[in-house]
């Protein structure tokens, strides 16, 4: 069969080693779609596995730069440099209230769009990915797997009733002894 | 055969792909009970967290009512049980009471409609397999219950939680504990329900033992997670105020954590980077060859629900110097002598150092490592543990 391995957290990284491993072996063809993580740290891939990496970890919301220079540089950099001596404690309060009520707020705006940005591109990749691979076994091996297939899985279950769905590439015999 | 011996264990702890030692103990009560049984059903329910943002979980959750029960299939596992796998998705919450609710409704999902055909249910981990076993129980079925959570303090600090834990004893046939600390502090907490409570051992594999015993006690064996509960920090500062007296010392850590690189570190800075041999996760199924290539089993946890392994470097010929963590004073009650030694949970390195080199100093005449296993074997091997269930299932042995 043709299986797509789908995860997008790659926080499962042994157990989809060696489930892709079993698939090869049982003569399946295996592709995975994965976030890489930090130096592809931890994956222990057999080669035959197709491998696309994500990457949508090194994707980031710009911010604007008069955002960056007027609300975060100048005033905090402005503080620094008064709160020496007698001021450093009035200073440290102020910029301590700054931070809460302006550069906390943009911080979570900014990881906000982030997270959207990355969700998309992780969505438009896997969608391109399925597209051409044309899977009829889908293993979604991680929480994150879910969350990402509640965006396109039903729709591929209503226009290919027969795909197969699991949350780990677990065929008979399988069970726990080999695992 | 009589259907009566068709059991179903619900456990939210099960060796996976991912994680082949969590929840092992349960895997091998599986493989200790079977004999004698017609039947035997797993059902792992395994926590996975998503979103807790209302539109998107909603997806998420619509999603799995349509996956669950078509991705519901057995897959063959120890001693002939079958082994239904499914993951319970849980919005992320630190409410054990919601987490136990999602672990009944997934597993209600997955049957799709259907009830738990077994009339007999042993359940781990009351909260989550006990409530998922009970709300997916036929009329009539009796459901055991073992608790083995080093975290049911936190849960029953929870009103929400210590009111359905309250419901989930009343509805059970039976609460197991593991340790005499879980036994406590339930007792503590529902006294009601003291009648109920009992002690189980999780059964521990005595076939495999080293030809003979240690000679001398060089090679040190840590067994644990590297995490703060375990102070391997504490065991690494003995080990090297030892190891300053016999540089021939020798450490091997199996276990992984979050404290790894740490200890790492402290392994660097105490000098002691020839003697300490960090393996990371061990396979269950290699802990017995790896008791036996070692002269001692080390253990400087604060708090342990059940002494594991301790009762396997002892099955595996190995003696022990552990401290009184709850479970392994417990295990060793009346053999400590002949197993080794027990040290008080103190802060000071040099008290285990102390202990280690008593013991030895008294190695090996005044150990009894023969007379220690005989009195465990009888109480923790596969034969005794799965005895124990049936005579409380069924009011026999098997």
């Amino acid at each position: 069969m043709n299986l797509l391995f789908l995860a997008p957290q790659a926080s499962r990284k042994r157990a989809v080693a060696i489930e892709t491993r079993r698939a090869l072996d049982d003569g399946h063809h295996v592709v995975l779609v994965a976030e890489a993580g930090v130096n592809r740290e931890g994956w222990d891939l057999d080669p035959r596995v197709e491998v696309e990496w994500l990457q949508a970890n090194t994707i980031d919301a710009a911010e604007p730069r008069a955002t960056a220079l007027f609300a975060r540089k100048l005033p905090l950099g402005l503080l620094r440099r008064v709160g020496r001596g007698p001021l450093r404690k009035p200073a440290d309060k102020a910029a301590r209230r700054w931070k809460r009520q302006v550069t906390n707020p943009l911080d979570a705006d900014r990881r906000r769009r982030t997270e959207a940005l990355r969700e998309r591109h992780r969505l438009e990749r896997v969608q391109a990915r399925i597209e051409a691979a044309q899977p009829d076994w889908l293993v979604l091996c991680e929480s994150a797997a879910i969350e990402l297939a509640a965006e396109f899985v039903p729709a591929l279950l209503d226009a290919h009733p027969d795909t197969r769905a699991t949350y780990a590439y677990e065929p008979l015999p399988g069970g726990d002894r080999d695992r | 055969m009589s259907a009566r011996r068709h059991v179903a264990v619900v456990t939210p702890w099960y060796p996976d792909a991912q994680r082949p030692y969590r929840g092992s103990f349960v895997q091998a009560m599986v493989e200790a009970t079977a004999p004698g049984l017609d039947s035997v059903d797993v059902y792992h329910l395994d926590g996975w967290a998503v979103t807790r943002e209302p539109e998107k979980l909603a997806r998420v959750r619509d999603l799995q009512h349509r996956l669950l029960p078509r991705a519901l299939a057995p897959a063959p596992a120890v001693a002939g049980a079958r082994l239904y796998r499914l993951p319970v998705v849980i919005e992320r919450s630190r409410e054990h009471a919601l987490h136990a609710r999602r672990h009944a409704e997934w597993l209600r999902v997955a049957l799709d409609g259907k009830q738990i055909e077994a009339d007999l249910i042993h359940a781990h981990v009351p909260m989550y397999g006990g409530y998922a076993a009970l709300e997916n129980a036929r009329p009539g079925a009796r459901v055991y219950l073992t608790e083995h959570s080093s975290f049911l303090a936190d849960v029953l600090a929870q009103e929400e939680a210590r009111a359905l834990y309250d419901e989930i004893l009343d509805r059970s046939a039976g609460l197991f504990v593991v340790g005499e600390p879980l036994h406590r502090l339930i007792e503590d907490v529902f006294p009601h329900h003291a009648g109920k409570l009992a002690y189980i051992a999780n059964p521990i594999d005595f076939r495999v033992r080293r030809p003979e015993p240690p000679i001398a006690l060089r090679r040190w064996l840590s067994v644990a997670g590297l995490i703060e509960r375990k102070r391997l920090d504490h065991l690494l500062r003995a080990f090297a105020e030892c190891r300053a007296q016999d540089p021939d010392l020798r450490l091997t850590l199996a276990g992984e954590g979050e404290l790894r690189r740490q200890l790492l570190a402290l392994t660097s800075e105490l000098g002691l980077d020839d003697a300490v041999d960090f393996i990371g996760a061990v396979e269950p199924g290699d802990i017995p060859g790896l008791m036996a290539d070692h002269d001692l089993l080390v253990h400087t946890s604060r708090h342990e629900t059940f002494g594991v392994v301790v009762v396997e470097a002892l099955a595996a010929g190995t003696p022990v110097l552990v401290t009184r963590s709850g479970g392994s004073d417990q295990v060793l009650e009346g053999i400590e002598e002949d197993a080794g030694a027990l040290v008080d949970v103190v802060d000071d390195p040099s008290v285990f150092a102390d202990a280690y080199r008593s013991l030895r100093d008294r190695y090996p005449g005044k150990v009894d490592l023969d007379r220690a296993r005989d009195h465990l074997r009888a109480k923790y091997s596969y034969e005794a543990v799965g005895d124990h269930h049936h005579r409380i299932w069924f009011g026999d042995a098997s």
